[in-house]
Parts: C-alpha cells; sequence; structure tokens
C-alpha cells in the first residue's frame, strides 16, 4: 500500500531505514474513526492492540511496541501505539475505545502475500518526504467474531458487521426512483394538459398571446429604449420588443422617433439610436 | 387428502420432538408459504416493478443533458455581443396512476382494466419529468448570468402499466374489492393491456454475457480453439463488445510458426498475436506476461504451447511499437503515427473488455483478463478440460418484461432527446426562446411503448433488429393455458435450425424448467416454461459484495504480484476478475452464511469452483434460480416446530413463519443454476434421514441442500397430470399441450367481458384425483373437465383409433355441455372531415352494398337487442358510410354505403349482451356477445388428462350402454388398444384411485415422486368391496348378455377440448374465388374451396386417373376458353357476340382457335408479356 512514488526534488531522508514496521489494512469504516479520532483526540491513546500468534508467525514475533500504521495517504498517524502481546491462536486486532460500540471491534489478521520487493512506508511530512520505517509485515484484516474462536469457518459472524453490511445494503438500493403521484386530482389535473393543448394554455394569472399589450406612456418608452441602447448599440426589433413589451406600431412609431434602421449594409435590420442621442465613447 | 402417505401419518401424530426433521408431507407448508408470498407470475410483476421504480430514472439520467449553443451565422461585421448556452436537464420522472381522458368531453378519471378491456382502451399511467431550462450567457466583459428555469411535472407520455403490479389501480385492493371492480379474484395480472388486449411479454433466453466461453472447433475453421467473451459494462446503455482469443488449428499453421494464439479485437480489422497486446498494454517482458497467463512457471507444457505465439511477437518488443502495430490495423488510415498510437490507446481502454474496466489505469486488470482467458483456452486446447457448454442453463439469462422494456424505453427516450435538441438548436439559432412543454415530444414514448406492445415487433419502428413475437396476445382459453403463457420462455434461434442439441433437455434446466411443457414441432424445445418455484433474479447492486470482499481479506490484483496466483482462488463477481484469496473455503462459508442471514442479498449466488481455484459472484438480473432446503451435517435446518409455527394463524394474523422470515433464518435459500453445480442436494428428506442412519452406505456424506419437493420441477401444465411419473414421457408433453385447449372456466369475470372467443363448460367438476400443486394453480376452483365413468372396452367397434363412445343420457343430463361466446365489435369510424360513419339500421332505398344476411333483428338504433337469436349472415351491428357525391346538386342513387358486421356465416346462438360505448377518440364504438350452447355431438373431442385424446364416435342412450350389477353405466367407452403402446399406466392407476376416492369422499393424491403405490390403492379399493384391480362384471345393454370379459370401469376426469366438429363442418360446392388466379378461395370462414396439393396430385398420377386429375385441378378450379391466334401462338381478341376474331400481333382476321386452359396460365402467359417474353402456343 505504501510505495515509492513521491520524488521528491531533495534527498530523502533516511533516517528511518532501520526502522521496521507492520502494515495493516483495515476496512474503510475502522480507517474512518482513525482518522477521525486523529483529528479529534489528543494524541497517545492507543488506537488497537494486536497479538501476534508465535505458532502461526515463524517470524520472530510480538516486537512490544509497534509503529502506528500508516496508510498510503502518507500522514502519518498520532502517536498513537499499538500494542502486541503474544498469546492465542490467531493473529489478532482488537479496537480499543476509538471505534463506535456498532462496529466489529475485533480482527483477525492475516498476513498478505509478499512481493520480492522491499517495501518502504513513507512519511510526508510538511516540507520533505520522509523514509519512516521499512515495511517488515503486511497483514489484512478480516472481522472476528468475538464469541467464536475465529479458526473454524462455522464460526457466528460478528452481529455488529451483520447489521453493518446490512445497512450497506439498504444503503446500496437504488435511491433514484419513479416517484408516483398518488393524488388523482393532481394526476386528474396534469393528465389534462397534454391531450388537451386549449386547457392547458388557460393558466389563470398568465398573459395570453392574444391579448393585447398596453402602451406605455412615450417617455418612458423612450426612457427604456435609452437604456437598452446603451446595452448594445444595434438591436432587432423583435428583440426591443421582447424587452419593451409594446404594440408594433406604437413602439415602431416612437423607435422612429429616437432611432434609426439600418436599410443595408453589415447591420442590415437592426436599429440603432440617431446621431444625435448617440453617446460619445460609444463605438460606430 | 387421501395418499400414499396418509397411512404413516397416523402413527407419529401422537408426539413429536420439536426439533424432529420434518417430512415430506410438511415441505407443502412450505411450498405454500412460498406461493403465499410469491404468486406463479412474480418474476413478471418483480421486473416490471423494477422497470418503473429504477430503470425509467436511470435510463432518464443517463441521457439527461442537452447542451445547445446558437450557431447562428456570423455577422462578420457584427462584434460578439454575448455568449449565450443553453442547458436542458431532466431530473426527476413521475408516474400517476393510470388514468383516462375521454376524447370528446377532455374529463379525466382513473382507468381500471375492466374499463380497459371492454372499451379497447390501453391501460397506462401518464409519466411526468421535471425539467431545468438554465441560460448560461457570458457577457463580453466575462461576467457569467445563469438563468434557471425549472419546468416541473412536463408530461413524457403514457407507460403502459403490468396489471397487479405495485402501479396498477388493483394493486392493494382486497378480492372482494376486486370482484365490485369486476375483476377475477383468481387473476394473477402480469400483462398489459393494449387496445383493449391482452398481451404478455415472453421471456426471452440469450447466452450471458461477461462469461469466457471455450470452444472447440472442427475442420473448416483455421483455429482449433476459442475463447470468446461478451463483454457489456453493468448498468450501462453500450452495446456489447465481443472479443475471441483463438488458436490456429495444425492446419491453419502457415509455413514454419506453429500453432499461434491470436487475438480479435473490436474495431480492429485483422487478428493480433496475443503477446502485441499484452506489450501495448504495457507489459513488455515476456516474462512479465507469461506470468499474467500460466501463473505457474513448472507448467512447461503450458509454457510451450505459448512458443509459437511469443515467437511471432518477437519484432515487436515495446509499448510504443505494439500500440503502432494495433493502430495500424484500425478503421482509420493514413494517420500519423502518434494519432494510431493514440487510437491504440483508446481501442484499448474503452473498447477491450469494457466490462473490466473504461477508466484509467484499468490496464493491470485488463491483462489479467486477457491473460486469464488465454489461460482457459490453453487449458482446453491442451485437453485438461472440456470445451464450455453453450446449452449449460448457468451460461443463461432470461430477458423478462422489465429489461424488455428498459431496452425499449431507452431506444426511445433517446430519440424524444435527439428530437428536443435538434428542436431546441433550431430555436436557439433562431435567436428564439423556446417552450419546453411544447418541444418535448408527447408521442414518441407512447406510440413506440404501445406499437411494441401491441404488435410483438420488439424495438423502434423502421430499425434493424426488430425481434417478432416478444409480446403475445394472453391465451384465455382455460385458467391453466393463461398462467403457464405467463411463464412461457423463448430462445429466439431460429426454428428451422437443425442443431438438435439447443433442443434438448439439459440437465442443468432441473428445477428451473418444465421438462414435459414444451410445444411439439419446430418450435419443440425452443418454447419452454418456467417450473413452478423457479424465480429469477432481478437484479442487485454489486457494491455490497465487492465491500464485503474488501474486508474479508481478498488481495486486489492492483496489489498481487503473479507467483501467488497458483495458490490462491481467483475471485470474479460478475464475470469481472476483481481479485484473489488464499483461503476460499473459508471466505465462501462466510459469504453462505452472510447471505442465509440476508446481511448480503439473497439474489447473489456464490459459485466455488474448486477445480478451476475459481470463485465466482453473480449479481445480475435473468438468472434462474429455485429455493432449497439448506442441509448442515446431514440435517435440514428447519424443524417440526417451523412448520408449526407456519400453520399456527392467530385470529387472521399473519402466521409467525413466513417464506421471508423462513428465508431470513436461513432454513431455504435460493440457489441457481451456476451454484447448483457446486451443491449436494438430496432428493428427498428422507435421503438425509437413511445417510444418518448408514452414513456407510449413504449416497453423500457431504449434503448441502435438499429438494422441497421433487415435483416442484414441473411446470403449470405438467402439474395438472396426475401421476406423470407412470407416464411414458412424450404423454405428459401431449397433455401439457392439450391441457391448454381444455375448456373449464377462463376467468370468474367472464360475463362481464367481451372476449373475442371464450369456452365456458356449463358444470366444471374439480377432479376426484389431484395433485398438491393443483391448490397453487386454483385448479379445484376454476376446473377444466368431469368425472367421467370410464369403461376400457370393445363394446361395438365405434371407439376404434382413438374415438370413443358416449352415453347420450348423461348428455342430456348436462354432461360436458359448453357455451361458447364470441363478440364482434364496431365503431364509427372517421376518414377525414367528410366521412362519418354512423351506426343505424341501414335504409334500402338510399344504401348500396347491403349484405345477404336479414337486416329485421336490428333495433332502430342499428343493432341486435340481446335475447335475439341469430344465424347464418344475420347483420349484428348495422352501420353506413356516406357515399361522397358525385355530382353535386344531381339527385343520387344511393347516398350511402353499408358497412355493417354480420354473424359468422357457419355460427348460430344468442345475443349475449350489447355494449355500447365511446373510444379513445371519442366515437360511438360497440360490442356484442353472441352466445351459443355446445351439446357434445359426434365428432367432439375429448381427453383424459394423460394426454389420451379421442373424438366421439358415438352416442347410445343408457339402455344400449353396457352395465354393471350396481346399475352403473359408463358416460364413455375408449378402447383398449389405446393403452398398451402409449404406455399411460397413471391414467389406469388414476381412474383405479379415482374410485377409491369416489367410494371414500375424498380426494386422492396423485402428486408425482410420493410413496404411492398401486398396491396401496389396490388395497383401499379391496375394501371398499371392489375388485382390487377396478375390474367390473358388465351386461350387454342391446342383448342383456354379461360381457365376456371383466370390464375396467372406474372414475377418470376427462377434458372436452375446443376442436369441435360444428366449428370444422365444411363442403362446398360452387362459391367464392380469388381475384387474381380465379382459383377458389382458402379456408371454411370464406367457404372455399378444399385444396387438392401436390401429394395428392402425386396419388393421382400414380394411380393413372388423368381424367379424374384434370376435372380437380382444371374444370373445378379455374377453367377458362382463350382464343389463340394460330399462325402465331399469341392470344387473340375475340368478339363473341358478333364472331369476330382478331389478332393483334399478325393482324390475321382468320386461323384463331378456342383453347381452353387454366386461367393461371393465361395470366402467367399475359404476365410473361408483360417482361417483353412471347409465349407461343403452338399446334
Amino acid at each position: 500500500m505504501a510505495d515509492n512514488k513521491a520524488a521528491a526534488p531533495h534527498k530523502l531522508d533516511l533516517t528511518g531505514l532501520g526502522r521496521d514496521t507492520m502494515l495493516i489494512k483495515v476496512p474503510n469504516y475502522v480507517a474512518e474513526s482513525w482518522n477521525e479520532a486523529a483529528q479529534n483526540k489528543a494524541t497517545g491513546t492507543p488506537l488497537a492492540r494486536i497479538r501476534l500468534d508465535a505458532s502461526i508467525a515463524d517470524q520472530d514475533s510480538g516486537a512490544a511496541a509497534m509503529d502506528p500504521t500508516e496508510r498510503q495517504e502518507g500522514n502519518l498517524r498520532n502517536n498513537n501505539h499499538l500494542q502486541a502481546s503474544t498469546a492465542g491462536r490467531s493473529h489478532v486486532m482488537a479496537l480499543t475505545g476509538t471505534v463506535p460500540e456498532h462496529m466489529p471491534h475485533t480482527f483477525r489478521l492475516r498476513q498478505q502475500a509478499r512481493g520480492n520487493d522491499t517495501l518502504v512506508a513513507l512519511q510526508e511530512g510538511s516540507s520533505q518526504t520522509r523514509l519512516a520505517a521499512t515495511v517488515r509485515e503486511r497483514f489484512d484484516t478480516a472481522v472476528l467474531s468475538e464469541l467464536g474462536n475465529g479458526a473454524a469457518g462455522s464460526s457466528a459472524i460478528d452481529p455488529r458487521y451483520s447489521a453493518l453490511t446490512r445497512a450497506r445494503n439498504e444503503a446500496a438500493t437504488k435511491k433514484r426512483t419513479m416517484q408516483v403521484i398518488d393524488n388523482p386530482q393532481a394526476a386528474r389535473q396534469m393528465a389534462s394538459m397534454p391531450t388537451n393543448p386549449k386547457l392547458a394554455r388557460t393558466k389563470p394569472g398568465e398573459k395570453q398571446e392574444w391579448e393585447h399589450r398596453a402602451r406605455l406612456d412615450k417617455d418612458k418608452l423612450e426612457a427604456r429604449l435609452f437604456r437598452l441602447f446603451e446595452k448594445q448599440a444595434r438591436w432587432k426589433f423583435a428583440e426591443l420588443q421582447k424587452h419593451t413589451d409594446q404594440p408594433t406600431a406604437w413602439l415602431k412609431e416612437v423607435l422612429l422617433g429616437v432611432a434609426l434602421s439600418n436599410k443595408r449594409g453589415p447591420y442590415i435590420g437592426t436599429w440603432e439610436l440617431k446621431r444625435e442621442y448617440r453617446m460619445g465613447q460609444q463605438p460606430t | 387428502m387421501y395418499g400414499g402417505a396418509q397411512a404413516e401419518e397416523l402413527e407419529y401424530e401422537a408426539e413429536e420432538a420439536v426439533d424432529e426433521e420434518i417430512r415430506q408431507d410438511d415441505s407443502w407448508a412450505v411450498i405454500s408459504a412460498f406461493f403465499e408470498e410469491k404468486s406463479l407470475v412474480r418474476q413478471q410483476l418483480d421486473s416490471f416493478n423494477e422497470f418503473i421504480s429504477s430503470s425509467m430514472q436511470e435510463i432518464v439520467d443517463e441521457n439527461a443533458d442537452i447542451i445547445v449553443r446558437p450557431r447562428s451565422q456570423h455577422d462578420p461585421g457584427e462584434d460578439e455581443v454575448e455568449d449565450k448556452e443553453y442547458h436542458v436537464h431532466f431530473t426527476q420522472i413521475y408516474l400517476a396512476k393510470p388514468t383516462l381522458t375521454e376524447g370528446d368531453s377532455g374529463e379525466t378519471s382513473p382507468l381500471f382494466p375492466k374499463e380497459a378491456r371492454l372499451r379497447n382502451l390501453t391501460y397506462s399511467a401518464p409519466l411526468y419529468v421535471d425539467v431545468a431550462k438554465i441560460v448560461r450567457t457570458t457577457n463580453p466583459d466575462g461576467e457569467v448570468n445563469e438563468d434557471e428555469n425549472i419546468s416541473e411535472k412536463v408530461y413524457l407520455g403514457e407507460v403502459p402499466i403490468m396489471l397487479r403490479s405495485t402501479y396498477c389501480s388493483l394493486a392493494d385492493h382486497s378480492e372482494r374489492e376486486l370482484q365490485e371492480l369486476g375483476e377475477c379474484p383468481y387473476d394473477q395480472g402480469g400483462y398489459f393491456v393494449i387496445n383493449g388486449s391482452e398481451k404478455v411479454l415472453i421471456a426471452q433466453e440469450r447466452m450471458a454475457n461477461n462469461h469466457v466461453y471455450v470452444f472447440r472447433k472442427s475442420q473448416p475453421s483455421k483455429f482449433s480453439v476459442t475463447a470468446e467473451c461478451r463483454s457489456v459494462v453493468e448498468g450501462s446503455t453500450r452495446s456489447t463488445s465481443s472479443m475471441a482469443i483463438k488458436m490456429l488449428s495444425r492446419a491453419g499453421v502457415k509455413g514454419g510458426d506453429g500453432q499461434c494464439i491470436r487475438a480479435t479485437l473490436p474495431y480492429i480489422r485483422s487478428d493480433l498475436p496475443i503477446l502485441v497486446v499484452f506489450r501495448a498494454l504495457g507489459f513488455v517482458a515476456d516474462r512479465d506476461i507469461l506470468e499474467h497467463i500460466v501463473y505457474d512457471f513448472g507448467d512447461t507444457e503450458m509454457l510451450e504451447a505459448l512458443r509459437p505465439s511469443i515467437e511471432e511477437a518477437y519484432p515487436i518488443q515495446s509499448q510504443e511499437v505494439a500500440l503502432d502495430f494495433i493502430g495500424k490495423r484500425g478503421s482509420a488510415i493514413g494517420v500519423v503515427r502518434d494519432k494510431r498510437i493514440q487510437y491504440a490507446r483508446e481501442i484499448l481502454q474503452r473498447e477491450l473488455l469494457p466490462h473490466v474496466g473504461v477508466g484509467e489505469f484499468c490496464e493491470t486488470k485488463k491483462a489479467y483478463f486477457f491473460g486469464y482467458m488465454i489461460h482457459r483456452l490453453l487449458l482446453v486446447a491442451l485437453g485438461r478440460r472440456d470445451q464450455d457448454d453453450r446449452d449449460h442453463y448457468a451460461n443463461k439469462r432470461l430477458d423478462l418484461g422489465g429489461p424488455l422494456l428498459a431496452q425499449l424505453f431507452r431506444q426511445l427516450f433517446r430519440k424524444l432527446i435527439k428530437d428536443l435538441r435538434y428542436y431546441v438548436q433550431k430555436a436557439v439559432d433562431r435567436g428564439r426562446d423556446f417552450n419546453l412543454t411544447a418541444a418535448i415530444g408527447k408521442e414518441t414514448i407512447t406510440r413506440g411503448l404501445k406499437y411494441s406492445l401491441a404488435t410483438g415487433n420488439w424495438g423502434m419502428q423502421g430499425t434493424a433488429g426488430l425481434r417478432a413475437g416478444v409480446s403475445q396476445v394472453l391465451n384465455r382459453l382455460t385458467y391453466a393455458s393463461t398462467l403457464s403463457h405467463l411463464r412461457r420462455i423463448n430462445s429466439p434461434i431460429g426454428r428451422e435450425g437443425k442443431l438438435a442439441k439447443p433442443r434438448q433437455l439439459h440437465n442443468s434446466q432441473w428445477g428451473m424448467i418444465c421438462p414435459a411443457e414444451t410445444p411439439e414441432g419446430q418450435a419443440c424445445g425452443l418454447v419452454k416454461n418456467l417450473a413452478l418455484m423457479a424465480y429469477v433474479s432481478v437484479g442487485c447492486a454489486s457494491g455490497p459484495v465487492l465491500e464485503f470482499l474488501e474486508e474479508w481479506t481478498m488481495e486486489n490484483l492492483e496489489e498481487v504480484s503473479a507467483s501467488v496466483i497458483p495458490q490462491a482462488t481467483k475471485i470474479f463477481v460478475n464475470g469481472v476478475w476483481t481479485g484473489i484469496h488464499r483461503r476460499p473455503q473459508e471466505l465462501v462459508t462466510t459469504l453462505r452464511k452472510m447471505r442465509r442471514e440476508v446481511n448480503i442479498n439473497t439474489e447473489v449466488s456464490v459459485v466455488h469452483d474448486v477445480r478451476l481455484q475459481e470463485l465466482r459472484l453473480y449479481t445480475d438480473c435473468g438468472r434462474c434460480s429455485r429455493p432449497l432446503f439448506i442441509v448442515e451435517d446431514q440435517a435440514l435446518r428447519i424443524t417440526k416446530e417451523h412448520i408449526r409455527q407456519m400453520s399456527a394463524e392467530v385470529d387472521g394474523e399473519e402466521p409467525l413463519m413466513t417464506w421471508s422470515r423462513l428465508i431470513q433464518n436461513g432454513f431455504v435459500e435460493y440457489v441457481d443454476t451456476e451454484e447448483e453445480e457446486t451443491a449436494m442436494i438430496a432428493m428427498h428428506i428422507a435421503d438425509l434421514a437413511s445417510a444418518r442412519a448408514d452414513p456407510a452406505h449413504a449416497y453423500s456424506y457431504t449434503y448441502t441442500h435438499c429438494e422441497i419437493h421433487p415435483c416442484m420441477i414441473l411446470g403449470v401444465c405438467a402439474s395438472i397430470v396426475p401421476f406423470p411419473d407412470h407416464n411414458q414421457s412424450p404423454r405428459n408433453t401431449y397433455q401439457s399441450a392439450m391441457g391448454k385447449q381444455a375448456m373449464g372456466m377462463y376467468v370468474t369475470n367472464y360475463q362481464l367481458r367481451m372476449d373475442t372467443q371464450g369456452f365456458v363448460l356449463y358444470y366444471p367438476q374439480k377432479p376426484l384425483v389431484t395433485t398438491r400443486s393443483m391448490e397453487f394453480l386454483h385448479f379445484r376452483e376454476l376446473p377444466a373437465g368431469h368425472n367421467a365413468i370410464v369403461a376400457i372396452a370393445c363394446y361395438s367397434g365405434y371407439n376404434q383409433e382413438d374415438s370413443m363412445m358416449m352415453n347420450q343420457s348423461s348428455i342430456d343430463r348436462g354432461f360436458f355441455r359448453s357455451i361458447f361466446f364470441r363478440s364482434y365489435r364496431a365503431e364509427e369510424k372517421k376518414v377525414g372531415s367528410m366521412v362519418q360513419e354512423v351506426i343505424e339500421k341501414p335504409d334500402r332505398s338510399v344504401t348500396t352494398g347491403m349484405r345477404h344476411g336479414t337486416y329485421d333483428k336490428l333495433d332502430d338504433d342499428g343493432l341486435t337487442p340481446p335475447g335475439t337469436r341469430v344465424s347464418g349472415e344475420d347483420v349484428l351491428i348495422g352501420k353506413t358510410s356516406p357515399l361522397p357525391e358525385e355530382a353535386p346538386g344531381m339527385a343520387q342513387r344511393w347516398s350511402k354505403k353499408d358497412v355493417s358486421t354480420s354473424l359468422r356465416n357457419s355460427e348460430s346462438g344468442m345475443v349475449d349482451s350489447v355494449m355500447l360505448s365511446t373510444n379513445e377518440a371519442g366515437a360511438r364504438f360497440v360490442k356484442v356477445r353472441v352466445r351459443s350452447i355446445r351439446i357434445p355431438q359426434v365428432g367432439d373431442k375429448f381427453a383424459s388428462r394423460h394426454g389420451q385424446k379421442g373424438t366421439v364416435g358415438i352416442t347410445y342412450t343408457q339402455e344400449d350402454m353396457p352395465w354393471t350389477a350396481q346399475g352403473i353405466v359408463p358416460d364413455l367407452i375408449i378402447n383398449p388398444h389405446a393403452i398398451p403402446s402409449r404406455m399411460t399406466i397413471g391414467h389406469l392407476v388414476e381412474a383405479l384411485m379415482s374410485k377409491v376416492a369416489a367410494c371414500r369422499g375424498q380426494e386422492g393424491d396423485a402428486t408425482p415422486f410420493t410413496d404411492v403405490t398401486v398396491d396401496n390403492i389396490s388395497e383401499a379399493l379391496k375394501d371398499l368391496g371392489y375388485h382390487s384391480r377396478g375390474w367390473e362384471t358388465m351386461y350387454n345393454g342391446h342383448t342383456g348378455r354379461p360381457l365376456q370379459a371383466q370390464i375396467f370401469l372406474n372414475p377418470t376426469y376427462y377434458q372436452r377440448l375446443k376442436h369441435m366438429v360444428d366449428d370444422k363442418i365444411h363442403s362446398r360446392g360452387r362459391g367464392p374465388v380469388t381475384l387474381l388466379t380465379r382459383q377458389p378461395v382458402e379456408g371454411r370462414a370464406r367457404d372455399g374451396g378444399l385444396r387438392f396439393g401436390e401429394m395428392e396430385r402425386d396419388c393421382i398420377i400414380s394411380h393413372g386417373s388423368a381424367s379424374f386429375l384434370k376435372e380437380r385441378l382444371f374444370d373445378v378450379s379455374d377453367a377458362y376458353r382463350v382464343h389463340v391466334c394460330k399462325d402465331c401462338g399469341m392470344m387473340a381478341v375475340a368478339n363473341l357476340r358478333t364472331q369476330t376474331f382478331h389478332c393483334r400481333a399478325c393482324k390475321s382476321y382468320d386461323s384463331v382457335v378456342q383453347v381452353y386452359m387454366p386461367y393461371a396460365a393465361k395470366l402467367l402467359f399475359q404476365e410473361l408479356m408483360a417482361m417483353a417474353i412471347a409465349p407461343r402456343m403452338q399446334f
């Protein structure tokens, strides 16, 4: 999980080369709660207790104090210590305290395949990446029931884990679903819209196409036109009408007073202000 | 119920320990619980609900966005004012309850299926969608202005709703309420109502995707072995992307190179050496590549098999070169190298095995999967494994209504989006604003769905790849036929295919597909039916499974070094190799346990293939599975106590133990076809007991499951057969086909329905001998037959060759009397704005084209009132259509044309009911139902439940029938010759048991695979004072003398089949001919002729009766006279009145002769002439 991808321009700090570390892959929910713990609580509280079994592991087990678990993200955990002791029949990791009650607490550790390459853990400091330790052992975790001994497959599954997966299943059920309109009244209203365009159109309060546009005061309309021409030098008539909402004849009448229509040239079909109304800085 | 097991029952009943193992009889409680929760059409409803609830929303989401920018003509001098961008975004969709908008008044009301059926409407619900329109304006000074406008609940179209699904108006109604709504409480839904006709979606079988299939190829092929993978991304819209790896056959090898292995990639024109693909994926070193294929370097044989391939790819030694090599063979030609490499990279990323991943950094996984495919290929090539079985049911998936509709809806929705985009683009280009509500095409989805459901042509009209026959009209002949139709499966393989393999019953179909029920003839074995307890998975998310694996020490492929693979087990999830695991057994036990506690979805299948060292997990939809009892330590998990809880009903409340609780408690689980291969299933519960009692002689000491009941392998129609385990197997198949033609009670609301055809038996009886499965088929409530007293005897010779004698007195008492309904419909069609048809009594004085039949039975409103006796071609519904005025102002002889509907010419009956309503468009719409009573007569067809069909040869009154000492007279006498060659022992056993059942007043139990024996039944019969084998001494009804032999006289359940002489009887002297050829028309309904076909012709030729032959083929068919010019041999013009003859070809007026020939020959000559070929008749 830790890899040597950090290629710092400066020299790598190799002080941690002599230190051994164990890399433990933990489930997401454990990692999350540890992250939380790292952010909230003071350092020094143990995260978990690891018990290594000498009869299984062929290497010297039970180094007294293990280094904190390091993860791919690189930022080192607070100096919480994992304590290891040798007893029992399988490697076991028991979470202490930091994990919410509804989560499984005991995990079986299983040695992971080790390639031929040496693995090292890197620590990203604020300025520099530092080699923190060489990885001596990689472990994977699986939930261990506190009831059974865990060695046999027939042991019961931790009920907390069951609950967790169940919740996860629930979360995985598709949430984006069709919504059902149960209110027949509403349904009826809506259903009437599509097939009958006449009914659909008559919404109260909405102005209808065939209603007359109200004429605005000439002064007011002129003022509005000037404002529009401030925004933009040339307008098409339809656009102006849309913005002013005036009857065609009236708008044209007023517009003729203040603007000219381009009958030819590149701006054909547009209106622009008469020269006397134009402002100085406007581009021509 | 009386049966074999009940004798022991009494002994045990005294006391039972709580944890005692259940017995076979108790499994019926479990089966009842299953059917209590899952009706027989559950698969249809489940898949439709899934489609509506999530698939539709997913489809909308995946094509939800339209982004349009104005593509306006650029005005050269004008400065860019502002940059506008229009987004149209579809979000939430809504479905209302099925509604109906009346065509005339525009009124809307909730729609119920009954109304839809009667008024020929479509039972559909409106679909709405929230659409957001966002106008993003970027001012010249870079200021972005967003204007969002959400139109809520915009109408999208109508979606046909499956009856009794969650979205149906009938959901959550009690039986009583259903009855009040005009529905049959036994009708289980699972079909659609389109334009008033009921349509079923037939499940379509297909090969499973994402599997690696390895096949050997035979001689003409260039390759000896191929490995194929049809890869589809889970829940995606993309079409399948197939790839194949092929090993050259020895004959295919050219020159010095050996049997190379090549890969076919999508979009790459030629096959590639496999090592090139690896190198292109970034695995360059030979060792690295071999690690991905062989895993174990000790396997020299396999390494050796790869040698030619390695040598072949020797010139290509880097990723760049390999990519270029692939790129050169891509579709684009003449591009620069960089482009080629980029193209090849993209092909590898997107098109190669997309199910493994289409993102970046999938190369490792793809290389592993690619290597795995080669590994599998080599295993077959080296003879270590058999090729894959194409017909194994684990390799099949069923597309039910849901996936089929989703496929269609996706196409239609895309079309809608395309149209919308076009509309918006056009509006934007012209600088106009657009109205979303108006822009969305309302008809695309409505019409598209309706078209496919109505015609069965699956897919958009006018597109390629249209599948026919997906939707069929629901068979309503009898209740069982309806049920069976709803559980049908079709394999879309050409019916003409000579290959027998796909048609054969496969071992893996055990328990999933009925072994008996399949049609005979060309579709045999291609059309199948689900077994009673088969369950088709609806599909669930693979996410939780992947997370679980992650937490249970699966090592991901990216983290794993190839050297550990040979010791580990590969894990595949839905065909994707996700990782390996070192202790698979433990993982499998945990997985199973989790599934049994429903921590993981029960649908997930866990297949641990020990030989291949693979763990395959499936969560996809369309897998066949079935429930089985879970066995642990040679004992069932379920105990007597749980069975007791199941039946204990506390005043109407749910019993303590239901089917879902059985599953949650891990007593039963669903096992799919592939997982079944890894299970050890005990056939009977007793097998477990004996295995425990005597482990040394046990069949197995590792039972994992037990059948719930072996009779659950049968389907709907085969479950009606009593003692099918005593019959020769084709007989059960024949009965399965015949049971669908039996008359009975097809629904309880038949009087409220207006089916085009309906057969109802007068006094249906439930059978004396039943199977337990019939309970779930409601065969007792809606039976299809009578318990007839049947003698198996030769009595007068009128029952030879599968005919039977019937007791006329019984017939007179109502034996097998039935009603036949036929409905006729008419509507006032409107053509254009002028022509409006009118339902009225046609006025002879102004109406042309009046029918032959009488119009007297019509009322003034143009309809025949109920209670009118009608026959022949009597007019039932009078209707006229106005004729266009020829010359304005002129008096016209005819102003109307008659378009009435008359009764079929060969039928008669009584008008039963008349329905007058309006159709969707608001036009008047009429249905008239005519009923006729059918009394059994000579020629009618009957059958027992064992494929023993026959027609009535004669009817004898009671006094002419043989009688027994007790005075019993048979209703039917069948011929003893029907039995020996057909070996339907079940027929005899049924008869024997029926006698016991009749005497005891109890139903007999004829469930297959139970311990009922003929000896048991004989014993019981003997106790009742009868002959133990059911024989009776009988006396001749004609003479009064005893019959020489004792007669097997017992009750047997008989069915009346729909084929009746009155519907078949036909003769013709002269009659209508076809317009084109002037040969007699075809078919009884049109008063057609009887075809004198090729084989008949051959007979007469060989017989030498030339005159007769000429009579049949010519005189009686299309004799015609032509005039031919003797000189040129062409047909001449003849005017017989003036006796002038004239040849147009040679302009002569004499030398014209008269010739007789078939009209068809004359037609041929003229057609040839039209093609500029001159056929000349020489004399």
